[in-house]
């Protein structure tokens, strides 16, 4: 995993979106590890405070939680709020396209047409 | 930590040192050679049998060598700053720990030991001539004079050498600058000699002799002034 | 400003070219530990603070002090627990590795052979190698080497990674991090190389034409800063927008759409922009590093000119 080279979005931001997508998507089940803000640190040339903000921020959100003297673990319930900020993410990307479907004119018939057609690209390329 | 700095102004050096020494031995190995050659194919006699005559002509060869090295004896003493700035490990050198005292101290013992290898040779090379019995400066007083003729010219295009490393940034550019400041004002005076009615007036030998008098006094300025305006000069500029 | 407080701090630092002034009374304040990235267009005067700070180039006026110390006064005590990595190697280039690495150790106090063996394995590089026969990136390790042999406090780097493959840039920025990890050490960094200085640093100094026109947390200056999109329903003028605030920066034009970059960001701004461009929308986006050097280098091109 790495953080994308074309992001606007504030670097803590893109750590802790990094970890809820690593959770959402089963990279980090519950109870697993997570790598120490060194190691994350070092991972990503990321600044170590940074790291550290992303953490807290995902710790806040209960997604994860820290074993003091061990380190930081996805918590026994982090799934759920991973995921409910993943679907955050979605309802974002989602809005941006809508409002970009509006602004050219389209109806809600040919915007639910690209969407269909998204799913399937994504769907089929998932499986193959 | 100032053997450290010496050992790293000896190598910084070490190219124009070494050319100087073998320019030094330049013509004192010819002269060997052609001796040679003369002893094993036409004397036939055998070739280590030396003559104290040989002798005293090798160390007048010797003295020829120091002579020589008039040319190379600015470079040495262009290498250390004019190098380290061309090179630009004089920034490297600036920020490290080290005083500029220090610096400066250091490369010039390292310049002054290498300056003071050929004239010392030169000096026990002409003590010892005009000692032999056929000496080729006929006495010893005149071996001594020229040998401090030689001294200080050589000091005098060192110190304009070391003086134009401290402002420049190549040593080559350093000794080239030295080269030419002294050719020219040497033959500034000579053309002088050649001109100024008074001097026109004086026998070809008095005149001869003073003139080798003003030149070795002009270069003695040369080097007093030389190395101690290069010498302030490092030590007050804003850079290394 | 007092001096002891931060790792490296200059007042009114100030140095003259004949006419023209380089560096112009900046006030540098690096805080202990911190990661400072040192930004600016290329001539802004990086290198002449830099150079400033190592006591390379002695300042018109104004000081410098390293750990509270003068660096005019006591140079070699500031300098003594101070590593600095030029921009290309400047160690002795007919030296052999091992060489130059025995001569620092002669002339640093507290140099560690040990610290130095180890990174000169780690970093895979040749012992016996010239200086000058070295690549690039393997010169900017063994830079970074002699920096960091003697535990150094404070770490100046001045744009070490130019030139550098994109892999050896991401080694090299891991190294700085693993330097500034290891131990409580002051950073401080020049670069053109923005996404890693926006990822890496936690401070910034922003130099433009000689001044320091920002200083602060690397994310405070990404937070205050924004991109706010108006679709004006009458056209309006950029000095009719410069005049509603002083914190408009650069402003781009594309079709009907004018994008104005706001510093120190507030909603009253951002609306007070809307209302007078009668903008019926008003999209408002964060900017990454890059875009918010160029959009305010751009702002302050265009208020000067």
């Amino acid at each position: 995993m790495t953080l994308r080279s074309d992001s606007n979005l504030p670097v803590f931001q893109q750590v802790a979106d990094l970890i809820r997508h690593g959770i959402s998507s089963g990279i980090y089940a519950p109870g697993d590890a997570i790598p120490s803000v060194r190691a994350q640190s070092l991972k990503l040339k990321v600044n170590p405070n940074t790291i550290q903000r992303a953490y807290e921020e995902l710790e806040r959100e209960g997604i994860i939680e820290s074993r003091r003297g061990v380190g930081m673990f996805v918590a026994a319930a982090g799934e759920a709020p991973a995921r409910a900020s993943a679907t955050e993410s979605i309802r974002d990307a989602f809005e941006q396209g809508v409002r970009t479907s509006i602004a050219a004119g389209l109806s809600r018939a040919a915007t639910d047409a690209a969407y269909a057609r998204a799913w399937q690209s994504q769907r089929s390329g998932a499986k193959s | 930590m100032f053997l450290t700095l010496l050992r790293k102004d000896w190598r910084l050096a070490k190219p124009a040192f070494l050319l100087m020494v073998v320019l030094f031995f330049v013509p004192a190995s010819v002269g060997v050679a052609v001796t040679a050659y003369a002893r094993i194919f036409e004397d036939k006699v055998p070739l280590l049998r030396f003559s104290n005559d040989d002798f005293a002509d090798l160390l007048s060869l010797l003295v020829g060598g120091g002579w020589l090295c008039i040319f190379v004896g600015p470079a040495v003493a262009a290498c250390q700053f004019a190098r380290e700035r061309r090179e630009r490990t004089s920034e490297f050198l600036g920020a490290l720990p080290v005083s500029r005292g220090r610096i400066i101290r250091s490369k010039a013992l390292t310049t002054a030991c290498m300056l003071a290898f050929p004239l010392l040779l030169c000096f026990l090379a002409s003590i010892s001539a005009s000692t032999s019995n056929h000496n080729p400066f006929d006495g010893r007083t005149q071996a001594l004079s020229m040998f401090g003729l030689l001294s200080a010219i050589f000091l005098g295009v060192c110190g304009l050498g070391w003086l134009f490393s401290c402002i420049l940034s190549s040593e080559i550019l350093a000794t080239t600058a030295a080269l030419l400041v002294s050719a020219t004002l040497a033959f500034k005076i000579y053309l002088v000699f050649q001109v100024v009615p008074s001097l026109k007036a004086l026998s070809p030998m008095q005149r001869e002799l003073t003139l080798t008098w003003t030149i070795a006094v002009l270069f003695a300025c040369f080097a007093i002034v030389g190395f101690i305006a290069g010498t302030i000069i490092a030590s007050v500029r804003r850079t290394l | 400003m007092n001096p002891t407080e931060f790792a490296i701090s200059t007042d009114l630092l100030t140095r003259r070219f004949g006419q023209r002034t380089a560096v112009n009374g900046v006030g540098l304040a690096v805080p202990r530990g911190a990661i400072y990235g040192f930004i600016g267009l290329n001539g802004a005067g990086k290198s002449t603070t830099i150079r400033m700070l190592l006591g390379l180039l002695a300042p018109s006026s104004g000081s410098v002090h390293l750990n509270g110390i003068n660096i005019a006064f006591e140079p070699v005590r500031a300098k003594s627990r101070v590593g600095y990595v030029p921009d290309r190697p400047t160690a002795y280039p007919w030296m052999r590795v091992q060489e130059v690495i025995q001569f620092c150790e002669g002339v640093f106090p507290d140099w560690s052979p040990t610290l130095a063996s180890s990174l000169l394995k780690k970093y895979r590089i040749d012992p016996r190698a010239k200086v000058s026969k070295l690549s690039k990136g393997t010169g900017a390790k063994l830079s970074l080497l002699l920096a960091l042999s003697h535990d150094p406090q404070i770490l100046i780097l001045d744009e070490p990674t130019d030139g550098l493959d994109p892999i050896a840039r991401d080694e090299f920025f891991e190294e700085v991090l693993r330097a500034s990890l290891d131990s409580p050490r002051t950073v401080l960094i020049s670069s053109h190389s923005l996404q890693d200085i926006q990822r890496a640093t936690d401070h910034l100094g922003f130099l433009h034409e000689g001044r320091l026109i920002y200083q602060g947390r690397t994310d405070e200056l990404l937070g205050t800063t924004k991109r706010v999109r108006l679709l004006p329903d009458t056209p309006i003028e950029d000095a009719a927008l410069r005049r509603l605030s002083p914190d408009v920066s650069h402003i781009a034009r594309e079709g009907r759409a004018v994008t104005v970059t706001l510093r120190n960001f507030s909603p009253a701004v951002a609306e007070s922009l809307r209302t007078a461009a009668h903008s019926p929308n008003l999209d408002i986006a964060d900017l990454s590093l890059d875009d918010a050097f160029k959009d305010i280098v751009k702002g302050m091109e265009a208020t000067c000119s």
